[in-house]
């Protein structure tokens, strides 16, 4: 029994040798350029991972949990153990059918090795390679998740190939003595991905692979004396056939590294980089957000002074999180908050929840305390969930045309707080037709008439943001390309929420609007903004389209179809308190009486 | 005792109501969210033209909308009838009426805009030297007579009078030997050889392409014919074409052209150097700029245009717009593509914004501090 117990554990542990913290710790900071911007070989990992197992994260055969840097170093080093782990999630087992896998067993959504899906991978690449002609709008979730698997696939097997050139321990010795054919040299690395680890020593702003490297010296271009003993370190790692020879390889290649990028100002960031992750902002302020908002949510049960102030107390935690979080990316890429899509996402939650926090420090009528926890929660959930759809880096470098930084701080940061304020004055206003609909307070008019005042001057408040944010648009648009206004999509979209809430201003003026009226006009606001933030990306068209699919449509489905329920709710509950009782909504505000 | 009030005064009072303001809205809101959809089947230009620049039309399912120009306009009335004149001045109302103003003034810009800028490109080599800009969009067709002594005489048929819809028109001017009768019109087309037995132009006809996606990539064609009481000279003039249509009637030499609408500028721009970077390892341009020596009245000045920081001067502007050849190799040599833009009211959103926010700010913050006083009174 016990001679079973050790050969069990030998198999579990052997699945999986740990890579000792040191390691783990230096190629966790190890610089690497990708994608324009030199960043931490973690980052690099993290949305490797990312793409593949649709986590930052891993569970070896033996159910311990992995960061993306030990999955990266276990790919490159040990590809044969690496093709053992189940790091490829398939969201939905149909896509093995489409593919011809079996998967008795398994469950729907499950997770796979590489091992266990290499019996299809022709299958799967000819699969891949016709859907791809479908247009990304077209596809069905299955061709859609075909297509990202066979790129998973791929990258996981180029990554995989990186190292093969080191493996036989003697390519550098060959390069030095020219004994390397121009032929050889390519089949070394051939499939293999272009991972960008040599800092330049000649002040070229473009960092070299290990193939640029032998390449050059081929061509008889000899290769600086640094990149030939970080290459040699590489070998060294790849052919190690000890722990203790890895680790001096390791250092080696990574003080080297760490040396030169540090002499061209390229390492200075990667500390607050590997930090930044570390810290793991948004997730800890979305579990912080939840703990506000069931602390905020019992209060309702049992109202209690200390039990709001936790809930205050969680929610401005969730907040400082999420400022944090936001802070720390504009030092990494020295600019304003809002450069992408992802950007915007945790910015309108931060800008949101804030609001919520200010609207109740000035009535403390709990309505805004309730709404800022709930506009975390969804905010942060959705970034969450947009960084798998997306899975590349959202530190991303700007092109051109947006390479300013007084727009982006002004128009940009505008249109966004515009959104955010929209969507709370829609939370306020669900607050409001929801809790006439459940009879909450019934009779209390004044709590009513309170809620509706709020999501008017909420949306007064949105109103002002989108209203300078959309002409602020223009102007930049109007000095940096000639045109005020172009009736672009996204520039459309700006214009939708502000139309929308102008018309909802001047219809409530007009007596046309009263307090369920305008509550129910600011969810439709609400709708408004998401088509304006998510919508207009989906057709495809404009300097703004940011060119995703997937998973949004769906999900902006989703909501438009809740939101319209609601709306339809707050249809029927006027219908029957219309016919039950004289109305409890208010009369209708003296015209001009904004 | 009622007061009855007059027809024209009850339609002043509803012009400036709040309704009118909320349907306008709302129909400016229908009116974009539909001129935004069929953007992903039409081109910018072409929704632009149907949705926005019209008084009425018709969408693609048959419903009929009135057009962004006159829901515009209707506005203007609504805001200065009902946000300016009629409304009640007082000290509360001041924001309101400021943040009107500067709407009104949004407003009248765009109006001037649209009436009279001239926007277009020019596209200039290195070492090259252009003393014009061309339209995006509208085509003429120019009849030039060589005089002696290097001297030409140009006649122009303008974009908006060539006949369209399979129609023709004949075109005569003074001085001219013949008539000019224009025909098969085509927005979007390429000359191919003619099957045979088709109706074509020294064996050349047109084959019509589907519209661009941006409609500035459309190439137009059209059939020309030189007309006189003994003679009829037929030509395809396309839009890239690489030399114009010759002919001679009674000794004296004209070229026929079809191109893009050419405005003249009042100084000469030479490309010295075009400068583009990308980010490191990417296809992500960073950075692109364009040095150049503008020459007027024999004074050079040299100037560095880069996105978003184009050249002012003259009252017209020179924005860096794009580049190419698109797949030169480095060291070849490239070209740069300007927007120019010559819009009188190129400050006015500018200025209308400083205006509704000092409105904004003024009626709001009034509102806010109000409101943060009662709810602060109600606790205490």
């Amino acid at each position: 029994m016990r001679t079973f117990i050790c050969i069990f554990l030998a198999a579990a542990t052997a699945a999986a040798a740990p890579w000792d913290e040191k390691t783990v710790d230096l190629f966790t900071h190890l610089p690497v350029q990708e994608a324009g911007r030199v960043k931490p070989f973690s980052t690099i990992a993290a949305f490797s991972l990312l793409r593949m197992n649709h986590m930052r994260a891993f569970r070896d055969s033996a159910g311990k949990k992995h960061t993306p840097t030990e999955f990266l170093l276990e790919v490159l080093f040990r590809p044969d153990d690496a093709r053992a782990e189940k790091v490829f999630l398939i969201e939905n087992s149909d896509a093995l059918d489409a593919i011809g896998l079996p998967h008795e067993g398994k469950k729907r959504r499950d997770r796979y090795a590489y091992d266990e899906l290499a019996p299809a991978r022709g299958r799967l690449f000819q699969l891949a390679h016709d859907y791809d002609r479908i247009k990304a709008q077209d596809r069905t979730p299955v061709q859609s998740e075909v297509i990202d698997l066979a790129h998973a696939f791929l990258e996981f097997e180029a990554l995989a190939r990186l190292l093969d050139f080191g493996r036989g321990g003697d390519v550098v010795k060959k390069l030095k003595e020219g004994a390397l054919s121009a032929e050889e040299a390519f089949r070394l690395f051939d499939g293999a991905t272009a991972l960008s680890l040599f800092p330049p020593v000649d002040g070229s702003e473009e960092w070299l692979t290990p193939q640029d490297i032998v390449a050059l010296a081929v061509r008889g271009q000899p290769p600086a004396p640094e990149h030939v003993a970080m290459l040699e370190a590489l070998e060294r790692m790849a052919s190690a056939e000890d722990d203790g020879a890895f680790r001096a390889a390791a250092a080696e290649f990574y003080g080297r590294s760490k040396q030169i990028a540090t002499s061209r100002g390229e390492y200075k960031k990667i500390p607050l980089e590997v930090s930044y992750y570390k810290l793991d902002a948004f997730y800890n302020g979305l579990i912080v957000y939840v703990l506000g908002f069931l602390v905020i949510a019992g209060t309702w049960l049992w109202p209690n002074k200390w039990l709001t102030r936790a809930g205050i107390a969680l929610t401005a935690a969730g907040l400082a999180y999420n400022v944090t979080g936001i802070v720390l990316r504009c030092i990494l890429l020295g600019r304003p908050p809002v450069l992408n899509l992802y950007d915007t996402i945790i910015f309108i939650t931060a800008v949101g929840v804030l609001s919520g926090l200010v609207i109740e420090f000035i009535n403390r009528r709990r309505i805004g305390l309730a709404a800022a926890p709930i506009l975390g929660v969804l905010g942060l959930f959705l970034a969450r969930r947009f960084e798998v759809i997306e899975s590349r880096d959202t530190l991303r470098p700007l092109q051109a045309v947006l390479d300013t930084n007084f727009w982006l701080a002004t128009h940009v940061v505008c249109i966004t707080i515009g959104y955010a304020a929209g969507l709370l004055a829609s939370v306020i206003g669900h607050v409001y037709v929801l809790g006439r609909i459940l009879g909450l307070k019934r009779g209390d008019k004044s709590f009513y008439r309170n809620i509706a005042r709020m999501v008017y001057g909420t949306i007064c408040f949105a109103l002002l943001f989108s209203v300078v944010g959309t002409i602020l648009g223009g102007i930049w648009a109007n000095y940096s390309w000639g045109r005020f206004w172009g009736w672009d999509p996204k520039e459309n979209g700006a214009l939708l929420i502000v139309l929308a809430q102008l018309a909802l201003i001047h219809a409530r003026m007009g007596g046309h609007l009263r307090d369920l009226g305008v509550s129910m006009a600011a969810i439709g606001g609400g709708m408004v903004v998401a088509w304006s933030w998510w919508g207009v990306n989906l057709l495809g068209v404009g300097l703004h389209s940011y060119g995703f699919t997937g998973g949004v449509w769906t999900g902006l489905g989703i909501f438009g179809l809740i939101e319209v329920l609601v709306l339809f709710a707050g249809v029927i509950g006027w219908l029957m308190t219309r016919s039950e009782a004289p109305p409890p909504d208010s009369p209708a505000p003296e015209p001009n009486a904004v | 005792v009622k007061e009855t009030k007059s027809f024209l005064s009850k339609a002043f009072e509803f012009l400036g109501s709040f309704s009118l303001a909320a349907i306008i809205f709302i129909l400016l809101f229908v009116l974009t969210f539909f001129g935004t959809l069929e953007q992903a089947n039409a081109s910018l230009q072409d929704v632009r033209t149907k949705y926005f620049d019209s008084l009425f039309f018709l969408t693609e399912w048959g419903i009929p909308l009135p057009g962004a120009f006159l829901l515009l306009g209707l506005l203007f009335v609504n805001l200065v009838v009902g946000g300016m004149i009629r409304m009640r001045r007082t000290w509360s109302r001041v924001g309101i009426f400021v943040i009107h103003i500067g709407i009104a003034f949004l407003l009248l810009s765009g109006l001037v805009e649209g009436l009279t800028s001239k926007k277009g490109s020019m596209a200039v080599w290195e070492g090259e030297t252009r003393d014009e800009f061309r339209s995006y969009y509208d085509w003429d067709v120019s009849v030039l007579e060589e005089l002696p002594e290097g001297r030409e005489r140009v006649y122009t048929i303008p974009y908006e009078r060539l006949p369209r819809g399979g129609k023709s028109a004949v075109f005569s001017a003074d001085g001219l030997p013949f008539e000019v009768q224009l025909s098969g019109f085509l927005r979007n087309c390429q000359p191919q050889p003619a099957q045979h037995g088709s109706d074509s132009v020294d064996r050349i006809v047109f084959r019509e392409l589907p519209p661009a996606e941006e409609a500035e990539q459309n190439v137009p064609g059209i059939t020309a014919a030189i007309v006189t009481k003994d003679l009829r000279r037929e030509a395809l003039l396309w839009g890239h074409q690489e030399s114009p249509f010759a002919t001679t009637v009674d000794g004296r030499r004209f070229a026929l052209d079809l191109h893009q609408r050419r405005w003249p500028l009042p100084f000469s721009v030479t490309l010295r150097k075009f400068t583009k970077e990308e980010h490191p390892g990417t296809d992500t341009p960073r950075f692109f700029a364009s040095d150049i020596t503008r020459l007027e009245n024999n004074v050079a000045t040299d100037v560095h245009i880069s996105m978003n920081d184009p050249m002012r001067h003259g009252g017209y502007i020179f924005f860096q717009s794009a580049w190419g050849p698109p797949n030169a190799m480095p060291g070849q040599p490239l070209y740069s593509v300007f927007s120019v833009v010559e819009n009188p009211a190129d400050h006015g959103p500018l200025v209308a914004l400083i205006i509704v926010v000092i409105g904004l700010l003024i009626h709001f913050g009034r509102k806010l501090a109000l409101h943060v006083g009662a709810e602060a009174r109600r606790r205490a």
